[in-house]
């Protein structure tokens, strides 16, 4: 009877011994995929003044991209994150000059990110990352496609195309505590060669064998939140290998650092705001001296600055949000002197639009987005040789002014 | 009687069970054991990730299109110059 009592209570507790795990084992979550579409337009008139003083010069340009991209998340394990992500695109671009016209229609590359996380640590959450692009738009264009490339300034894609590169990244979360959080990383972005056009225009088209430096990256970012008020700080440090010019010695660009600061702000149940500022400085870069290896450090900085700046104010109710949208972006002028042919003026870009979006069912998010842009970039002087200036080699102050819309809708499944 | 032990044993398990942080969270536990913030979490680390591949691409990003104005890192301007013959400087 004992023996039997002893076997009732050994049941009753083998249970109970399961109930604590069976309160612990909740399923996993299921699996997110992500299809991903947007439609962009921009296009641009540059009046250029000019020098010496005539009729003026008159740019123009416009680009019509495509992307699309597929993302699948989830937990293969309790303690796994995995993320997965392919995106491709393709373009139309079009550029006018006074002396030459141009256009280019096809697939840019591919980028492809795979992204592991590991959560099993408290305190810590370890992070791996696999980024590729793959050369499917075109590096080595036509004439035609050359002339089609766009004010790099303006547009969303200055370029078409380049190798294939693979880049690895480690890092780290941090979670301190409810309000703050930090996040830690390494990259490595081994950059393959391309092929791109000549640097002699037709007949010598003899196209160039480039293979880019390739990049270390150190990151780390800080984040606070309150209960209406985000703040996050970012900064980056990067440094690069040689890049080569049909295999010789061609620059090596200067150490970078890239500093950001962004913040977002609930004013009440409707109304949201978030600013963001990123700010980009290159140290002096190497450069081959007289037009020939071996690499020596330039004399003086050949890269611009570049501080942007940009904001919104979103009304949100319901399933919409709609609200105004700026930006301002100032393009220093490099450390060259402004008679020599290295110089490079400084540039101010404003824009000023509308962005919205909207939530149909549970599934399917729309957004877009329209802004009326304006840029002006200084003079610059007439370039000295010899101590004699060369008439008309300075450039007059130039004037844009454009458009750029876009349209984006998402479905989560 | 005989059933009162393991009884009081299954109530202070589940108990117990129940009082422990959530044997499950999408982007893992901080120090004192309370879930992170999931969008927080991902926000911090798709920063991380980007900023530390600057020229992985340059047409493309690491992020779906809806949220690339986010996560925009600065072009290399020299470079887009003497590698791509873009215009504009």
């Amino acid at each position: 009877m004992a023996r039997f009592g002893f076997a009732q209570s050994s049941i009753v507790a083998l249970i109970c011994g399961f109930m604590p795990q069976a309160f612990a084992q909740e399923a996993l979550p299921p699996w997110k995929l992500t299809l991903s579409t947007d439609s962009s337009y921009l296009s641009y008139r540059t009046n250029r003044a000019a020098n010496p003083p005539g009729p003026g010069l008159r740019d123009r340009g416009s680009q019509f991209t495509q992307n699309f991209g597929v993302q699948l998340v989830g937990h293969p394990a309790q303690d796994l994150k995995l993320s997965l992500m392919v995106k491709g695109g393709a373009i139309s671009s079009r550029s006018t000059t006074l002396t030459t016209s141009g256009s280019y229609a096809g697939l840019l590359d591919t980028t492809v990110s795979g992204m592991l996380t590991y959560l099993g640590i408290a305190g810590y959450q370890p992070f791996i990352s696999l980024n590729l692009n793959l050369p499917t738009g075109r590096a080595n264009n036509s004439n035609a496609g050359l002339q089609g490339k766009g004010d790099a300034d303006l547009v969303t894609k200055p370029t078409f195309g380049e190798g294939f590169n693979i880049g690895p990244t480690i890092g780290v979360n941090i979670p301190i505590n409810a309000a703050w959080m930090a996040s830690v990383a390494a990259g490595y972005t081994a950059r393959g060669k391309f092929t791109r056009e000549a640097d002699i225009i037709p007949p010598f088209m003899f196209p160039v064998s480039i293979d880019p430096g390739d990049v270390g990256t150190l990151t780390s970012s800080l984040s606070w939140k309150g209960d209406k008020l985000s703040l996050k700080a970012s900064l980056a440090y990067s440094f690069e290998t040689d890049t080569t010019y049909n295999n010789q010695p061609f620059y090596r660009a200067g150490d970078r650092i890239v500093a950001q600061l962004s913040g977002g702000y609930a004013i009440d149940d409707n109304w949201s705001a978030k600013a963001q500022a990123s700010y980009s400085h290159f140290a002096r870069n190497k450069v081959q001296q007289f037009g020939l290896p071996p690499l020596v450090r330039e004399a003086f900085n050949s890269n611009n600055d570049v501080l942007k700046l940009s904001t919104d104010l979103t009304y949100a109710r319901d399933s919409w949000s709609l609200g105004p949208t700026a930006s301002f972006t100032h393009r220093a002028r490099n450390g060259w002197d402004p008679n020599t042919f290295q110089f490079i003026t400084s540039r101010n870009s404003y824009a000023f639009g509308l962005t919205g979006g909207a939530t149909i069912g549970e599934m399917v998010q729309v957004k877009a987005r329209i802004e009326r842009m304006w840029s002006i970039e200084n003079a610059t002087a007439d370039k000295l040789v010899f101590g004699f200036p060369i008439l008309g080699s300075g450039t007059a102050t130039a004037r844009t002014q454009g458009w750029q819309a876009s349209a984006s809708a998402s479905v989560k499944f | 009687m005989r059933y009162l032990a393991p009884a009081i044993l299954c109530l202070l398990a589940t108990a117990s069970a129940q009082a422990q942080p959530p044997k499950f969270c999408p982007e893992g536990r901080m120090a004192n054991g309370t879930c992170v913030d999931p969008r927080r979490a991902e926000d911090m680390r798709t920063t991380s990730i980007v900023l530390s591949q600057p020229k992985i691409s340059m047409t493309g990003t690491l992020v779906l299109s809806d949220i690339n104005g986010d996560y925009a890192v600065p072009r290399d301007a020299f470079e887009i110059r003497q590698n791509h013959r873009a215009k504009g400087y």
